[in-house]
Order: structure tokens, then C-alpha cells, then sequence
């Protein structure tokens, strides 16, 4: 006789008391960074262009998640989780970091129910605040495709080859004031749609999706009428080399033409543009192994947005290359450099650049690119080759270093 | 000058850090790396078996080593382990003793993944080394990594001896893999994967690896036990039990009412896991009240 899985068993002879549900863990999951260096002249460790010039040895903040989930309840195979997330952020300065003052900040970010199995498959039906599928590039701490916020849809949905996301969210915007709108701010609502998990050739797959802000005024709204925006993504992603390489296109008009021209994520809708902008991105990035001993991560930036502010006179552009190879000497000890560089121009015709230089020891939790905990010493090198940015706007170049920790589990 | 000072200092801080990370870690190395000539290749490690012969030719002779005091071990399966010509196939074995004392017994047993995985059988014995309980290689669990834990194939099991002078009582039990075991293949989730879910981010839609099973590979043992301090001296295994015999009693394994009462009691102590564990094993030797003893106690909870 062929057994039925156990699990399955169970829970039909069990059903009404839930027994399943209850004993399911609670999951634990986290992720923090935080430590203590110095720089040259500004004091404490300075943080510099992360996103443009890459992260490690350039954090001055301290930041954790920490999230705790568990399935509720089980019928008919459907399950009932509860996602719960709170972050906490400070400057690290000193022990006792209270919200007094500003000193900590803690946020909600999370708080939701997901349903999943509704139609017999993987599909997750949600609701509440949520990160909803989020896209990074973890070298730079950049996102580029993420709607997170309060909203409701649903996610994985099988429908022909691939899968599909369908998503609501709520992103106010409080650079538009509308007084009669709870908050003070413009409402706006993303409407998500992408449809992914699209086999390619081997090992090649590709995602694609469409945004769209609708802002909703409310009637004692008094201001130029703010317009509707779309964002388009397309991504492909390729395994390779024992990890992955991820190529995306974005492009968006209105207020996310401002989003993607200033390196935003769709996250928020920047619904003050209306003189028409539009612009593109085009990112490439990944990690991969170049042999048992070397690990390379990587991204690649450019984009470039068209009539985001009023009077621009220059394309708003920016060009951004950070690498990132890691030297395993043994399972738990790496040498790691990271060199970024970025180029740029601004509304007014300005331009900005610098660059990263930075080279650090890792003691590690295993050898993956990915294992964690980490504790890293660090000395990085940072320039400004357009203006005197460091040292109170006396200096262009400022070295850090210092140790930091990071966790993720 | 006093900026000159400053920033000299600030790198001979950071140099002292450096070079202090560095010494640290000449002394930390991972269980892969202090067991390194247990994970050549797959096909490699199958050669260093067949070279070897078989250490003995019952299941008593075998080198059955006492429980030492670390609740966690890392044990090695390389070149340097014993053979035993199993009905599964020629293995790597470790043998353990329970002392004499121990009450209750707790096993987790976990094959470590790095370029190849050792996936581990578990055979348990009574006082007279007949076979009473057999975890196949095939039942083992695939863990992801979490916390400070890497993937892991993991199966865990609970021996009891309320009654410490029971001749019955499971007294030895042998780790060891087989033939089929040692051929097939885990797929393991990417840790970029990991790295993803545990951020909440969207798992990168790539392949996962694939590891090979090995002839060798590091088991990670972890102990939970009980004593009793009026320790109980087992007697001498009186009967000799030809090979042929032994080989059959191998196949026999605890009676259904045996393994009722061990799920039983797994479950009043809360013990989940493992007595699903036990009820796929009851079943896998025939059992057909072991799955209505589980729910029927979980009910009771």
C-alpha cells in the first residue's frame, strides 16, 4: 500500500481541532547591521552615497528587523499565517536609545494575514501592511522594484507558464498636500500587476510588470490636478555560475518618471512632477562564483529621467559601477574589497561623482556569499570629484573605519 | 601634527584589529574544514570504500564506542573510520554504547552538506545486539540552513529504559549509510534564496544545488540524556547469534505495541517530531495502529 504522507493523514483525522496549525513554529526571522568606527575628520564613521557607491565599511546607522510568523489556523488545506515586523533605527551614538528625542525610531512594518491555497496551488491571498515582492540589489542596499506598504492582493498565482501577482497598495504622498485627505497628504494607490517565473532557455527566466498610481484628491483638494503615472519593469534572470545574474529595464512616466530618476522603487509615487516626466533604468547585478576560493557580486546603474522638475534644464542622469569580490582564506575568514565609483547630473545642470574604496576582514558563519552572521573590520576610502562634501563641506575625501556586524536568518 | 598623531593612531588601531582578526582564525575552522579528507567526490570516496575491508563479520564485534560527555559532536566518516559489510551495502560506521545508567536517551543525528553529504542509517540494538529499530537513510528530513545551522539531513530518535535491568532495552546503536544512500542526490535551497526569505525580498528565480551523496561526510550528533544514579551493570551477552540469524533479525524490528508506547510517550512529553518519526518508522515495519495511537494522543493533549 502506498502511504499517504503523514501530514496529510494527520490533519484529515484532526481537522476540527486544529492540531496542525498549533503545531506549527512560531518563525523567527531577522535581519540587523551595527557597530562603531571613526573617520578622519567628521568624527564618527560617515555614511556616503550608499546606493551609488555601495555599502560595505559606509553604514553609520544601526537597524534591525525582526519578524515573527505563524501559521493561526488550517482548513481544508488552506492555511492562515500572521506576519508580524518591527524595525527599530538609531545613529548608534550611544547605549541607551530611546524613542526620547528621536533618538531610536521604531516602525511597524509589517503586520499581516496571508491565506494560502485558496485555489488548490501556491497562491497567496493577503492583506495588511506587508514588503510585497521586493527587488534589490543587496551590495548597494538599492531597491528597485518594491511596492511595500498597506494594501491587499494576491501573489504566485499559477496562470499558463508562469506566475501572476495582482496587488493594491497605499502610498499617500505628503510633498502634495490635500487637507482633505486623512494625513494631510495625496492619496495614491498602485495598482500592481506582474506576471513571472517565465521560463526562458536554460536556467533563464523573466519577469515583467506593470504599475500604475492613481492619485485620489479628495474634494477640498486645491491644486493643480496631479496626474496618474505608470512604471513598466521587465526582468531576466539567469543562473549562473553558482549564483545569479539579474538584467532590468524600467521606464515611468509622471510621478514615476521623479521615482526612477531619483532612485526610487515604485514604492513611492513622487505625484508633485507635472510637467510630464519620464525616464528609464537599466541595472544589471548579480553574484556569482568565480572559483572555490572567490566570490564576485556586482551591479551596474544607469538611468535618466526627462522633465521630473520645473525649469530643468539637463537630463537628471546617473551612472553607477560597484564590485564587490570576496576572498575566502577558509570556511569562516574573508578578505573583501569593494570599489564603487558613480557619475551623475542634476535638474539644474550640475554634476556629482565619487568613489569607494574600501577593504575588509571578515570573520563569517560559512563560506557562501550569503552566510551570516558576519563581523567585518573595515577601512574605506571615499571621494567626492565634484564638490567638498566631507569634513563640514571643507574637504573633498574622508576615510572610515571601523567594525561592523550584520545578520540575516 | 596633532591631526598626524590622530590619524596614526587610527591606523595603528585598525592594523591591531586586522591583524587580530586574522590570528583568531587560524584556531576556527568549520567541522568541512578539520574533516577536509572526508569530502572528496562522490565518486572518490566510493573508491577509498572498496579499497577497505570489512572490519568484522557480526554486528557484535563491531567497535562500539561508550557516549562521552559532549552534548555535541561532529563525527568524521573518512578513510580512518571502520567498514562493516551491512546487508545495504559496505559503509563508514560509528557503533555507540549507552552507559549503563542512562534512562532516557535522546539522538539527533544530522549529515552535514558541503560539496557532498554523508546520509546517515540508524540501526538500534538491545543488550543482545538483535536489531529493535531501524532509521532508514531514506527517511532522513532535509533542513534548510537557519541561524548558525547549514543544511542538514536530519532524523532524530528516543530511546527509553524506564526499567534499566530489561534485557530488551536498546543498548547499542550504529550509524552508517547505504549503498543507495550513498548514490543519490539532495537538492538544497540557494542560499541567496535564503538570504531573500529572510528579508522578505523576492527569491531570485535560479536553480538550486544539487549535492551528491558520499561514502563520507561529518555527522553532527547532538545528546539529551537522563541517568540514574544507582547504575544498572547489563550482563554479558550470553547467546552467540550466527551471522544468517542476525541478518534476519536486522529486518525485524520493534512490535507494533512497542512502538505504540514510545509514541505515546513522546507525545505526553511533547515531543512532536519524533513521534512522527516513530510512526513512519512503525510503519514502515508493518504497523497499522501507530497512526491511530498518534492521533488518538495528540486528541488527548
Amino acid at each position: 500500500m502506498k502511504k499517504l504522507p503523514l501530514a496529510i493523514a494527520v490533519s484529515a483525522a484532526i481537522l476540527s481541532s486544529n492540531v496542525m496549525a498549533e503545531l506549527a513554529p512560531v518563525e523567527f526571522h531577522g535581519y540587523f547591521r551595527a557597530g562603531v568606527g571613526v573617520s578622519g575628520d567628521s568624527g564618527q564613521q560617515v555614511a556616503y552615497e550608499k546606493a551609488n557607491l555601495g555599502r560595505l565599511g559606509n553604514e553609520d546607522d544601526v537597524y534591525s528587523e525582526i519578524q515573527l510568523s505563524k501559521e493561526v489556523a488550517e482548513s481544508n488545506g488552506i492555511t492562515f499565517k500572521v506576519n508580524t515586523m518591527l524595525a527599530m533605527t538609531s545613529n548608534g551614538s550611544n547605549d541607551w536609545e530611546s524613542v526620547e528625542n528621536d533618538d531610536a525610531n521604531f516602525a511597524l512594518r509589517q503586520y499581516n494575514v496571508e491565506v494560502k491555497g485558496v485555489f488548490g496551488g501556491d497562491e497567496v491571498i493577503f492583506a495588511g501592511k506587508r514588503f510585497n515582492q521586493r527587488h534589490d540589489v543587496h551590495i548597494t542596499d538599492f531597491y528597485y522594484w518594491d511596492i511595500s506598504g498597506a494594501g491587499a492582493g494576491i501573489e504566485n498565482l499559477a496562470v499558463g507558464p508562469g506566475k501572476m501577482t495582482a496587488m493594491w497598495v497605499r502610498s499617500d504622498r505628503e510633498e502634495v498636500v490635500d487637507t482633505g485627505n486623512n494625513g494631510d497628504a495625496l492619496n495614491v494607490n498602485i495598482i500592481d500587476f506582474r506576471y513571472g517565473d517565465l521560463g526562458l532557455w536554460d536556467g533563464a527566466s523573466l519577469e515583467m510588470g506593470i504599475d500604475y498610481a492613481l492619485t485620489n484628491e479628495s474634494s477640498s483638494f486645491t491644486g493643480t490636478t496631479p496626474k496618474d503615472g505608470v512604471m513598466l519593469t521587465a526582468e531576466v534572470t539567469h543562473s549562473l555560475l553558482g549564483g545569479f545574474n539579474k538584467t532590468a529595464i524600467q521606464y515611468g512616466t509622471e510621478g514615476f518618471g521623479a521615482a526612477i530618476a531619483y532612485g526610487g522603487s515604485g514604492n513611492w509615487y513622487g505625484a508633485e512632477a507635472e510637467h510630464g516626466a519620464s525616464a528609464f533604468r537599466i541595472l544589471n547585478h548579480g553574484v556569482i562564483s568565480l572559483s572555490d576560493k572567490i566570490d564576485f557580486a556586482h551591479m551596474i546603474r544607469y538611468s535618466e529621467g526627462t522633465d521630473v522638475e520645473a525649469g530643468q534644464s539637463d537630463d537628471i542622469t546617473n551612472f553607477s559601477v560597484v564590485i564587490r569580490p570576496e576572498y575566502k582564506w577558509n570556511d569562516n575568514n574573508k578578505t573583501i574589497l569593494e570599489l564603487g565609483t558613480y557619475m551623475g547630473t542634476n535638474a539644474d545642470g550640475s554634476d556629482v561623482g565619487g568613489q569607494k574604496y574600501t577593504i575588509a576582514q571578515a570573520l563569517t558563519a560559512g563560506s557562501s556569499f550569503w552566510a551570516r552572521p558576519e563581523i567585518r573590520v573595515y577601512a574605506s576610502y571615499l571621494t567626492d570629484s565634484e564638490t567638498e562634501s566631507f569634513a563640514n563641506n571643507t574637504s573633498d575625501s574622508e576615510y572610515n573605519f571601523g567594525v561592523q556586524a550584520e545578520a540575516w536568518f | 601634527m596633532i591631526n598626524g598623531l590622530k590619524s596614526t593612531s587610527k591606523y595603528t588601531l585598525l592594523a591591531c584589529s586586522l591583524i587580530l582578526l586574522g590570528c583568531s582564525s587560524t584556531a576556527l575552522q568549520s567541522p568541512k574544514e578539520k574533516n577536509i579528507s572526508a569530502f572528496v567526490s562522490q565518486t572518490q570516496a566510493k573508491q577509498q570504500l572498496a579499497q577497505l575491508a570489512s572490519c568484522c563479520d557480526t554486528l557484535k564485534q563491531l567497535q562500539y564506542e561508550p557516549l562521552n560527555d559532549d552534548k555535541t559532536q561532529y563525527v568524521s566518516f573518512d578513510k580512518e573510520a571502520n567498514v562493516f559489510d551491512f546487508d545495504s551495502g559496505k559503509s563508514f560506521y560509528k557503533a555507540y554504547r549507552l552507559n549503563e545508567n542512562i534512562t532516557e536517551l535522546s539522538v539527533k543525528v544530522s549529515g552535514l552538506f558541503y560539496n557532498t553529504v554523508y546520509a546517515p542509517q540508524i540501526l538500534l540494538l538491545d543488550s543482545q545486539f538483535n536489531p529493535t529499530r531501524l532509521i532508514s537513510a531514506d527517511k532522513l528530513a532535509y533542513k534548510e540552513a537557519h541561524l548558525l545551522n547549514g543544511d542538514q539531513l536530519t532524523a532524530s530518535f528516543l530511546i527509553k529504559r524506564p526499567n534499566l535491568k530489561n534485557s530488551a532495552n536498546e543498548t547499542y546503536f550504529i550509524i552508517y549509510s547505504t549503498e543507495q544512500a550513498m548514490s543519490a542526490q539532495t537538492t538544497i535551497t540557494h542560499p541567496a534564496k535564503l538570504d531573500a526569505r529572510a528579508r522578505s525580498n523576492v527569491e531570485p528565480s535560479i536553480d538550486d544545488p544539487i549535492i551528491n551523496h558520499s561514502a563520507m561526510g561529518v555527522v553532527k550528533l547532538t545528546f539529551d540524556l537522563e541517568n540514574k544514579s544507582d547504575a544498572y551493570i547489563a550482563p554479558e551477552p550470553q547467546t552467540y547469534i550466527a551471522p544468517e540469524k542476525q541478518k534476519k533479525q536486522a529486518e525485524k524490528v520493534l512490535s507494533e505495541i512497542q512502538f505504540n508506547a514510545l509514541i505515546s510517550a513522546a507525545i505526553a512529553e511533547n515531543k512532536i517530531e519524533e513521534a512522527l518519526n516513530l510512526v513512519d518508522q512503525a510503519e514502515a515495519a508493518g504497523s497499522t495502529s501507530a497512526r491511530s495511537t498518534f492521533v488518538e494522543m495528540i486528541k488527548k493533549q
